[in-house]
């Protein structure tokens, strides 16, 4: 029962119009474009000091690891792998490959707490954080 | 005289014999030799002119030779050179009388073709146009016999109206003509017939009958009145004074004409301008009612009331007050008191409880502001999201989690050359798929302007690669594909949040 003072729901009493429900299946057009926003990398990062090759990193928030080198060898490979909850098995992965001398580029979407391994040559410019939008 | 016989005399050489006598070089300043000295080297010369003879016959020998050699070579390249030129002219004017009769072939078959063409279109163009002239002289035949036979019923038809107007006219004017003659010999009857026969009443006639009438008559200056006639007018000084002058003064016996009227005066309390036995007047009031219906003024009149008043219809068309008060119309359109909802007097707790149904279509909460209103049936679910979304269900995570995967919707881009820009309509995903042409090639993404990136590299012309990027909505990201060939897919997929 809700209490009204002509169209004013009295204090106490919420307003139940326009609320989600658990099974988050009334959002609106313009609630799931927002939800879906909020999943996309943002422009808000944090550049990371670059490990050793196979040195792993704890994701502070859900977001996006991404890293950029140039090729030294022949092929050059980049790897990130994200790790499971204990830390040991293979959970997904990300990588590139490039000839002598270009640029490799890699990106995967983490969630946070999620751990990533990161395999790389010496030739690394650029290894960052990018929080997800939802996440600023 | 003979040189080479022991006889000869000869004493002096001079000149070129003496050089040639003493065998020197020309360029040897000898001029004379005398004597036996002469003689002896006369010999001398002469075998060495016998010597240079045979040297000179031998030279010529060997140049006709050389000379019939070289001719007969230059004979025979001469021969060759003319052959092959010979073969070249035969082999060019071949070729180009092939090519000349190949193209009069040509230009005939064109010619002709194109003779016929013209032939086929210039007969097909006269066939046409006699046909149109053919058509055309039958119209203007058809058109001309038709205007001629319509101009000629109109002349006859005309004719004939215009002769009947003509006869007809000559007839009135032949009636004129005797009327005329007629009214002439009557004229002259009348102005010249006997004055003494008043039958035919002839001028002469009524002349004597005037002048035997005038004779009798008063003149302009009435001074051939008889006394009988002279006693018939009233003489001036036998007139009032009036008579003459016109003056209202000089009238006689004249009337007493009463003071001007003045208005009635409602205010005034005596005199001429009082006005008596008047009325008592009620007090009048101006005060209004106004009948409105849903809000909207539906006219208004004026009552002897001090106050004014509302009755307010609302949109079903009963009639309500703010004072809680419902009249309702029945099926005779009579208006019909259906209840009575009291205003709260401090003696309930509520003013008005319903469904939501109820509240919404009584519109308690655009007529009665100020109301405590209980809706009965919105409790409020236990399933509502809170803020944090923490308390999703699994089947709400799984939905939440879905929105930012790809969908099936997509749009096809138009094939970007490298680093084309393209800003993300939407939040969805951006897929290149391509083949590369050379020995290694790439297809990624380059966020703008951060440069954020992701790069698909792979080797030996013929391998296909691959690459995807999250994009939000807006965000511009410049494509890159290097050593591609072709891109079987260029693509921005939507979110499924997105559809």
């Amino acid at each position: 029962m809700s209490i009204r003072q002509g169209n004013n729901f009295i204090a106490g009493t919420p307003d139940i119009s326009g609320k989600a429900n658990t099974d988050a299946d009334n959002f609106t057009a313009t609630g799931k474009e927002t939800i879906t926003s909020y999943a996309m990398p943002s422009v808000s990062y944090t550049d990371l000091s670059v490990g050793a090759s196979g040195a792993t990193y704890t994701a502070p928030a859900d977001g996006y690891y991404y890293a950029k080198g140039t090729s030294s060898g022949t092929w050059q490979e980049l790897a990130m792998v994200c790790t499971l909850a204990d830390g040991t098995s293979l959970d997904y992965a990300s990588n590139c490959w490039a000839p002598s001398a270009n640029d490799i580029h890699v990106i995967i979407p983490v969630r946070k707490g999620a751990v990533v391994a990161f395999y790389h040559s010496e030739n690394v410019s650029i290894f960052r954080f990018i929080y997800a939008q939802g996440e600023i | 005289m003979n040189i080479e016989e022991d006889s000869a005399q000869i004493n002096v050489l001079v000149g070129e014999a003496s050089k040639i006598a003493v065998g020197v070089q020309p360029s040897q300043k000898i001029d004379v030799i005398v004597g036996d000295a002469a003689k002896m080297d006369c010999t001398r010369a002469i075998n060495y002119i016998k010597s240079g003879t045979a040297e000179i016959d031998k030279a010529v020998e060997e140049g006709i030779e050389d000379f019939n050699a070289n001719a007969v070579a230059k004979t025979n390249a001469f021969n060759t050179n003319a052959t092959n030129k010979t073969n070249a002219f035969d082999l060019n004017a071949s070729n180009k009388t092939q090519d000349f009769n190949d193209n009069a072939t040509s230009k005939t078959g064109d010619f002709n073709s194109n003779a016929t063409d013209k032939t086929n279109t210039f007969n097909q163009n006269a066939t046409d146009k006699t046909g149109d002239f053919n058509d055309n002289a039958t119209d203007k035949t058809n058109d001309f016999n038709s205007n001629a036979s319509d101009k000629t019923q109109d002349f006859n038809d005309n004719y004939v109206a215009k002769k009947q107007i003509i006869d007809d006219a000559v007839s009135d004017a032949q009636g004129y003509a005797t009327s005329a003659s007629n009214s002439a010999d009557l004229a002259k009857q009348w102005a010249i017939g006997d004055p003494s026969e008043p039958v035919g009443y002839s001028s002469k006639y009524w002349a004597n009958e005037a002048s035997s009438t005038v004779s009798n008559m008063a003149n302009k200056d009435l001074s051939n009145l008889s006394a009988t006639g002279d006693a018939k007018f009233v003489q001036p000084s036998q007139l009032a004074t009036v008579a003459t002058t016109g003056d209202y003064d000089d009238l006689i016996n004249k009337p007493t004409i009463p003071a001007a009227q003045v208005n009635s005066d409602w205010n005034a309390l005596s005199g001429v301008a009082q006005i008596l036995n008047k009325p008592t007047i009620p007090t009048v009031n101006n005060s209004t009612i106004e009948f409105t219906q849903g809000g909207v003024s539906k006219g208004s009149f004026t009552l002897n009331q001090a106050t004014g008043a509302t009755i307010a219809l609302d949109s079903g068309g009963s009639i309500i007050n703010t004072d809680g008060v419902t009249i309702n119309t029945n099926a005779d359109d009579e208006l019909q008191a259906i209840g009575v909802i009291e205003k709260n007097a401090g003696n309930v707790k509520y003013d008005w409880v319903g469904t939501s149904a109820e509240y919404t279509a009584q519109n308690v909460a655009t007529l009665h502001p100020d109301w405590v209103c209980f809706i009965t049936d919105d409790e409020i679910p236990s399933n509502f999201a809170n803020t944090d979304i923490s308390n999703l269900t699994t089947t709400g995570k799984s939905t939440v989690a879905e929105l930012p995967m790809p969908s099936d919707n997509y749009v096809d881009l138009s094939v970007p050359s490298d680093g084309t820009q393209y800003t993300a309509p939407a939040n969805g995903w951006l897929v290149l798929k391509g083949t590369i042409n050379a020995q290694v090639g790439l297809v990624g993404f380059e966020y703008y302007p951060s440069g954020i990136a992701t790069y698909n590299w792979a080797s030996l012309s013929g391998n296909d690669v691959a690459s995807y990027i999250p994009v939000s909505k807006g965000q511009t990201v410049a494509l890159r594909r290097v050593n591609i060939s072709s891109l079987s897919t260029a693509r921005f997929y939507y979110a499924k949040g997105e559809i």
